[in-house]
């Protein structure tokens, strides 16, 4: 929809792409009123403000919390995350947690996001030193290749 | 192509051929089996097809008893063989389901809304027999509270259904991209700006969203969308030379509110601020209401036989004494066609001199002896509609955004969608930030960036071969001169970069279809009519004549300026443009008035000021035009109306004009009358009157009537039709047009005797023949040449959007609450040489007269150009305008006048910044 | 999936070796290995690339979706990580095919670390001259960055994840057009998930017949499978198609650690398959779909016995409803709805109004714009129609 926008983004271009100066803008220290954004390529405020609207990550509310854990399906399921949840809030205060869907650790469970990093399975025991803002290591996940199973 | 087999498909069993024009299986349906089969929400014909409220689901099957699937109509195409199933159980159902869910979320108090019996939700959901819901406590958005801060819109969100038309209004029609849908999911609403209240917004009130809403989310103060009316009468708009068609509904014999109609050649269902919300003047107490007659330097009432009376008695006794000639009459580019004729027939046939003319000579009057020298007709050469088949656009000296919205909101939508713009302007306007090529210029250089133009086409050899070879001639010597061009020179004059107008020109010449639009920058010039006829030049050498998509399109500022001139208000040229001086031409119109025509050329008004100073002109009779606000020099025009010893002024309000009449008569508005009007595609549409005449006024038609008869002559009571059948007899390209055959969508002339209209001209040949190659250099204006050393800044004034002209209209209605005065812009370099800042007092002074106004500082203007609006009498900038006019017609040089600027003081000097839409120039 | 492209020297080889390959033959080999779109959507990869490379426009676009959001998939997330030359080598041939010169990887903000490896690997190859202006000296440029999402599932819709990349709300767009006559910034546009541009590099260079020989014409070549932790042994497995599901689970997966009753297979807008049906089944995409159920991105969500198929059922309608782009009526209004139901349920405060919950799904699945709150309806009737009796006292049947 809208051929307008699509052609104005278009003459920005890929590389520095208007989302990603949107995104890269609200998630500064010293973000720029999107008003200027919005004159500097010829689009309505209104379109960088709805589009800006629309992100989880980019909402006020997402960026005040410190820890999200992952409420998908399959760590729902695993019943891990009430838990992990309860640890999190324990550290960093009740309003400090939220919640994103799925980081993809569904072999392990008890998923987390911190601090723009992904931890699960065992992580959650080194949360101590997680806060710290110390690198821990993490377990990787193996593959095995069957090619050519015939049934 | 007529092999083509016909494609079928087939509707509820019955088959249909596939047109062209079926670009979705809804429109394919609607066209055969009506409007009400497939009821839908989020749909309008004039936006592209959404897809949100599934609403016009139906189901298709590949083929006869094929398994069928389940599609939302507005989006899908129709293909060849495909089975359209438009209502059945599951459809239904699915229609119940939905609607019953929006009705979930929406408050249901029918009774009180605005747009009870005229809700496109009430209608579905009553057709599909749907009251109620079936969910238990839902969630619901309400308690929204109203936003009422704006002047004329409103936004009731609690109706809104989220069916996104709004957003798509503001983005797909008129481009202002001032709405949008925040949020995501359940909680998505509609927004404004980064979340502003209405009257804080950039919106710029053309009321598309009110449109194009289905509910009342969206409306106005005026609640245009209420059924309570007694009838809706369609009419056309009195502002600018777009010409919209708007429909004014009536309750009670007052005008309540201003929609549009959805089936028009001209706007589509959209107009602007001033056609939609700015009509409340029509009855604004400020209205003339009886006759004055000036006696002892005072008004005093009179009856319409005293006045009349009054005005015959000196009238006889100027033209008994001095001749017909020492009277001239000055008619009003805003009444109707008829009006403009029986006006100037009135001053050739009833007083007897040539000397009637229009403001057409201050605006577009180059526009039309350039294109008559060059292609033997002053009108734009397409319509509207091309601007759907250019491939490039040039805009020279326009701001169609501003004064000629639904024009400009055109061309927009094409810019942003890819096609080539090429914008010559002092100032940056909306058009020029999308611009491919924005050539800055300096006023009084349109010749010699022309010329640059012309020179680079030549000499990259990218003219059009056969077009040249069989439509024009004059080329060898055209070539000569061209090529003689010293682009530097002319570059460095222009303040322009060659380079850039070297593409500009390429673009221009290369694209398979260049549309021109000009506006008042080329004309209100010296060099004018010249720009004018190298305009023409850039046309015909590269071929862009003739058809679909390409032009020479001037932008008329009034509602009827092209129809004053085409009825003869214009001293040279009679009704139908025959040139008075011509022996055969008095014979005809001689035979069709049945008095002796004359055919002495009579005095423009220029000289008609001139005359009246030299005490030769004794008597003027003015209709609807505020020279004393609107012409340049002012104090000049006002010396010269208080010379006449009989200035008659016919007029709606008390004008800067009226104030110094003898005798004042009350005239009408567009609303109160039946006629024509004339845009600027030549397209003549109806005016149908909406309401009586306000009690003590008489129809414009009905005065210059009654006083032809008061005169002695023979002339018909007025009545618009007769007036049309006799404008049919005498004005050619009028041959073929009654009311009747005008209906809803107007004709273009010429209009040929069986009605059969033109949409463009020159297809086949120009009315010269061949068109005519001019060549001519620049020549700096007089004006600057005179006076550079001792006023170095170059002033022009233009309009903007929220005020027409002198704003005698719109400064009686709610528009003077968004913009309430005249803004001078200087730029960052000049003010900061002049110690100025935004927010101070400039005192603006030349030659002629000097003014004081709020300053803005800005880079929109070009270095070395101030740029202020001339709509509030307050201020009354033409003060300061000058002598310039343009060689050949005397068009008044508004865009060259040398001032300085100095500060008068800081006083007004804070932190706020000029809100947005003040004095906005884009 | 091999050995064949896991280092910047192996690229560089086949790089060399493909920019002097026709790119009928590229197309050809795409189209006779049978590979359909492994995001989920199945449309035939060469026959996309083939429709984008026949466009015409001035500039074209490659992009890669790897917003995998569905719970219970981590393979796309293995790719980037492990194996993103596989993925970046791909798109260069597409670019390469269709020609365009610029591309763009969308990976869910959610994947820090797969953004990391793959800006590890375009700087890398940027260096050794295989990605940027005139690779390995030949005419054939091509540029390619990343664009990080910011949390939204509905990103994963190709119209969604173009308008997002634009700047605009990640709203669903109408199709006809298809991105690949009018994709990005309206020019010419293909839209692949990560696995299939794998997929589709592992094809051309071990060659299509491979391919083509396993599985059948519709559901060809292998499929990555991710298992949960309930499985012995968690983790992806790349597999061929026609497989019967109870070897993958039992032999492959080694069988349950605690005993289950359903998978959701494919995302939260797969279908929920009852344990005693995965019997009957073969990892087979239109097996799956015949049945009732989804296959989609193959990934394994178990659903343990004695988890509470209501709350499932409430996790799946939240989800919708908090990921639902908000532009269709159906989808905004219908999935919030049914959270509603569900919440009801879960606060005591209603019981579930059958006869409406069964319409609402209809009219989603029927009215919606796209597959979020269009197929959510899937796994909702199968657990309804498989697991009624378990939330019977839960249920009110006539209204």
């Amino acid at each position: 929809m809208s051929k307008n926008i699509s052609n104005l983004s278009g003459r920005i271009g890929l590389k520095d792409n208007l989302f990603k100066q949107i995104s890269e803008n609200t998630l500064s220290d010293t973000p720029k009123d999107i008003n200027e954004i919005a004159k500097e390529h010829n689009l309505g405020v209104s379109t960088l403000h709805g589009a800006e609207s629309f992100y989880e990550f980019l909402r006020p509310s997402h960026r005040e919390k410190k820890a999200f854990v992952c409420n998908g399906s399959a760590c729902m399921c695993a019943g891990t995350q009430d838990k992990l949840k309860d640890t999190l809030k324990e550290k960093l205060g009740d309003d400090k947690v939220g919640e994103m869907f799925c980081l993809g650790h569904c072999y392990e469970n008890n998923a987390f996001h911190y601090d723009g990093e992904n931890y699960a399975g065992k992580d959650i025991e080194k949360i101590d030193q997680i806060l710290n803002g110390e690198d821990i290591i993490q377990d990787k996940f193996f593959l095995k290749v069957l090619q050519l199973l015939v049934f | 192509m007529s092999s083509e087999k016909r494609k079928i498909a087939y509707i509820d069993g019955k088959p249909y051929e596939i047109g062209a024009n079926h670009t979705s299986i809804l429109k394919f349906v609607k066209s055969y089996v009506g409007e009400k089969k497939v009821p839908t929400l989020c749909d309008d014909p004039n936006l592209a097809p959404y897809g949100a409220c599934r609403v016009c689901s139906v189901e298709v099957a590949l083929e006869k008893d094929g398994p069928t699937r389940m599609v939302a109509s507005c989006h899908t195409p129709v293909a060849e063989n495909q089975h359209i199933f438009t209502s059945n159980e599951a459809i239904t159902n699915l229609r119940k389901n939905i609607v019953e869910l929006v009705l979930t979320d929406h408050p249901m108090e029918c009774d009180s809304c605005e747009v009870n019996n005229n809700c496109e939700l009430q209608t579905v959901a009553n057709d599909l027999g749907i009251s109620d819901h079936r969910y238990n406590s839902p969630k619901q958005h309400k308690g929204i509270p109203r936003d009422t801060s704006h002047d004329y819109m409103r936004m009731n969100l609690d109706n809104c259904i989220n069916c996104g038309r709004c957003v798509r209004a503001c983005d797909e029609i008129q481009g202002s991209f001032v709405l949008t849908m925040s949020g995501r999911g359940f909680e998505s609403k509609i927004t404004t700006d980064n979340d502003m209240m209405f009257g804080d917004s950039s919106c710029v009130s053309c009321g598309a969203c009110a449109h194009t809403c289905p509910t009342d989310a969206i409306s106005d103060v005026f609640m245009s969308k209420s059924a309570d009316v007694d009838e809706k009468v369609r009419t056309t708009c009195s502002y600018c030379g777009v010409g919209c068609n708007l429909e004014a509904s009536i309750k009670d014999n007052k005008v309540v509110a201003i929609d549009t109609p959805k089936e028009t050649e001209v706007n589509a269902g959209h107009t602007c601020i001033k056609g939609r919300y700015a009509f409340s003047f029509y009855d604004h107490p400020d209205r003339l209401k009886t006759p004055l007659i000036k006696r002892n330097g005072k008004f005093e009432e009179a009856s319409w036989d005293e006045a009349y009376d009054f005005i015959k008695k000196e009238m006889n006794r100027i033209t008994k004494d001095n001749g017909p000639d020492a009277f001239a009459g000055i008619s009003s580019a805003r009444c109707t066609n008829e009006e403009n004729y029986v006006f100037q027939k009135m001053i050739r046939a009833a007083v007897g001199t040539n000397s009637v003319d229009c403001c057409a000579r201050i605006c577009h009057s180059p526009t039309a002896w350039g294109m008559q020298q060059t292609f033997g007709t002053g009108a734009a050469t397409n319509s509207t509609e091309d601007i759907y088949h250019a491939d490039c656009f040039i805009v020279i000296g326009a701001n169609p955004t501003n004064a000629h919205p639904v024009t400009g909101a055109k061309i927009k939508q094409q810019v942003m969608k890819g096609k080539k713009l090429i914008v010559l302007d002092p100032i940056t306007t909306e058009l020029a930030k999308l611009a491919d090529y924005h050539i800055k210029l300096r006023p009084g250089t349109n010749v010699a960036v022309l010329n640059m133009m012309l020179h680079y086409i030549i000499k990259s050899k990218l003219y059009n071969v056969d077009f040249v070879r069989d439509r024009t001639e004059g080329f060898d010597n055209f070539i000569k001169e061209i090529e003689r061009q010293d682009v530097d020179h002319l570059a460095k004059v222009a303040g322009v970069d060659k380079q850039l107008v070297k593409e500009a020109a390429i673009a221009y010449a290369t694209a398979k279809n260049s549309m021109e639009f000009h506006g008042l920058g080329v004309t209100e010039q010296e060099q004018g009519s010249k720009t004018v006829m190298l305009i023409a030049d850039l046309a015909m050498i590269t071929g862009n004549i003739g058809r679909k998509g390409v032009g020479v399109n001037p932008l008329r500022g009034q509602n009827n300026v092209q129809g004053a001139a085409d009825m003869g208000c214009q001293p040279h040229q009679g009704a139908g443009y025959y040139e008075v001086a011509d022996e055969k031409n008095q014979k005809f119109y001689t035979e069709k008035y049945g008095v002796t025509h004359p055919t002495k050329p009579g005095l423009k008004i220029p000289e008609m000021f001139e005359a009246a100073i030299d005490k030769e002109l004794k008597g003027l009779w003015i209709i609807g035009e505020d020279i004393v606000q609107t012409d340049p020099n002012s104090a000049h025009v006002v010396e010269a109306m208080n010379s006449l010893e009989l200035l008659v002024v016919q007029e709606i309000f008390m004008s800067e004009t009226a104030k110094l009449a003898t005798v004042v008569l009350p005239g009408t508005t567009f609303l109160e009358k039946d006629g024509t009007f004339t845009n600027t595609e030549r397209r003549i549409q109806r005016v149908n009157r909406a309401v009586p005449p306000l009690p003590g006024t008489k129809p414009d038609g009905v005065i210059v009537t009654d006083m032809m008869q008061k005169l002695g002559f023979d002339q018909p009571t007025y009545d618009a039709e007769q007036m049309l059948k006799e404008i049919a007899d005498v004005v050619p390209f009028f041959k073929g047009v009654t009311r009747e055959r005008l209906g809803k969508l107007g004709l273009q002339w010429p209009v040929q005797e069986d009605g059969t209209d033109t949409q463009i001209l020159h297809t086949e040949s120009f009315k010269l023949g061949r068109g005519r190659l001019k060549n001519f250099d620049w020549k700096e204006s007089t004006e600057i040449e005179t006076n550079k050393e001792e006023y170095p800044l170059i002033l022009t004034t233009s309009r903007i959007l929220q005020h027409y002209n002198a704003a005698t209209m719109t400064r009686r209605t709610k528009n003077i609450n968004i913009v309430d005065e005249d803004v001078l812009l200087i730029h960052p370099k000049d003010a900061a040489h002049r110690d100025i800042n935004t927010g101070d007092i400039g005192r603006l002074y030349s030659g002629r007269g000097e003014v004081a106004l709020k300053v803005e500082v800005t880079d929109k203007v070009k270095e070395g150009i101030v740029f202020t609006t001339f709509h509030f009498p307050e201020h009354m900038v033409n003060m300061v305008t000058g002598h310039g006019k343009d060689e050949e017609t005397m068009c008044a040089e508004y865009k060259v006048s040398s001032v300085e600027v100095q500060k008068i003081s800081n006083q007004f000097k804070t932190e706020v910044k000029p809100k947005e839409n003040q004095a906005e120039v884009s | 999936m091999d050995d064949k492209l896991s280092s910047p020297n192996q690229f560089k080889e086949q790089l060399n070796k493909f920019l002097k390959t026709d790119k009928q033959e590229i197309i050809k080999s795409l189209l006779d290995s049978n590979l359909t779109g492994r995001g989920g959507a199945g449309f035939p990869t060469g026959m996309k690339w083939d429709f984008c490379s026949k466009a015409k426009g001035d500039k074209k676009y490659v992009i890669c979706n790897a917003d995998e959001g569905d719970s219970g998939a981590f393979s796309d997330r293995y790719l980037l990580e492990d194996q993103p030359l596989k993925v970046i080598f791909g798109m260069i041939l597409c670019g390469m095919v269709i020609g365009s010169d610029e591309g763009v990887l969308y990976i869910r903000g959610e994947y820090p670390k797969s953004i990391e490896a793959i800006n590890g690997s375009i700087n890398e190859l940027k260096k050794l001259n295989l990605l940027g202006d005139n690779i390995l000296g030949t005419d054939f440029s091509f540029d390619l960055g990343i664009c990080i999402g910011q949390g939204a599932y509905i990103c994963g819709e190709e119209t969604a994840l173009i308008a997002s990349i634009e700047g605009r709300r990640a709203e669903v767009d109408v199709r006809p057009p298809f991105p690949v006559t009018e994709g990005l910034y309206k020019k010419p546009t293909v839209v692949n998930n990560v696995e299939t541009l794998a997929a589709a590099t592992g094809i051309l260079i071990n060659g299509p017949e491979k391919f083509a020989a396993i599985g059948n014409k519709k559901s060809a070549g292998t499929k990555l499978v991710c298992l949960d932790s309930f499985f012995n042994n968690p983790g992806v497995y790349e597999i061929d198609m026609g497989t019967p599901m109870k070897k993958i689970f039992n032999e492959i997966g080694g069988g349950y650690k605690e005993p289950v009753k359903a998978f959701q297979v494919g995302g939260p807008l797969g279908g929920v398959v009852p344990l005693s049906e995965i019997d009957n089944l073969n990892l087979d995409f239109q097996e799956f779909t015949a049945k009732g159920f989804m296959l989609g991105h193959a990934s394994i969500v178990s659903i343990p016995k004695d988890f509470p198929m209501s709350e499932y059922i409430h996790h799946l309608f939240e989800f919708s409803a908090e990921e639902s782009c908000g532009k269709c009526f159906p989808g905004r209004l219908g999935s919030y709805r049914g959270k509603e139901m569900f919440d009801q349920v879960k606060n005591k405060t209603a019981k579930i109004p059958l006869k409406l919950l069964n319409e609402l799904l209809v009219t989603m699945q029927k009215g919606c714009l796209c597959a979020l709150c269009g197929a959510i309806p899937t796994p909702i009737m199968n657990i309804l129609k498989y697991f009624g009796d378990e939330m019977k006292n839960d249920m009110v049947k006539d209204n």
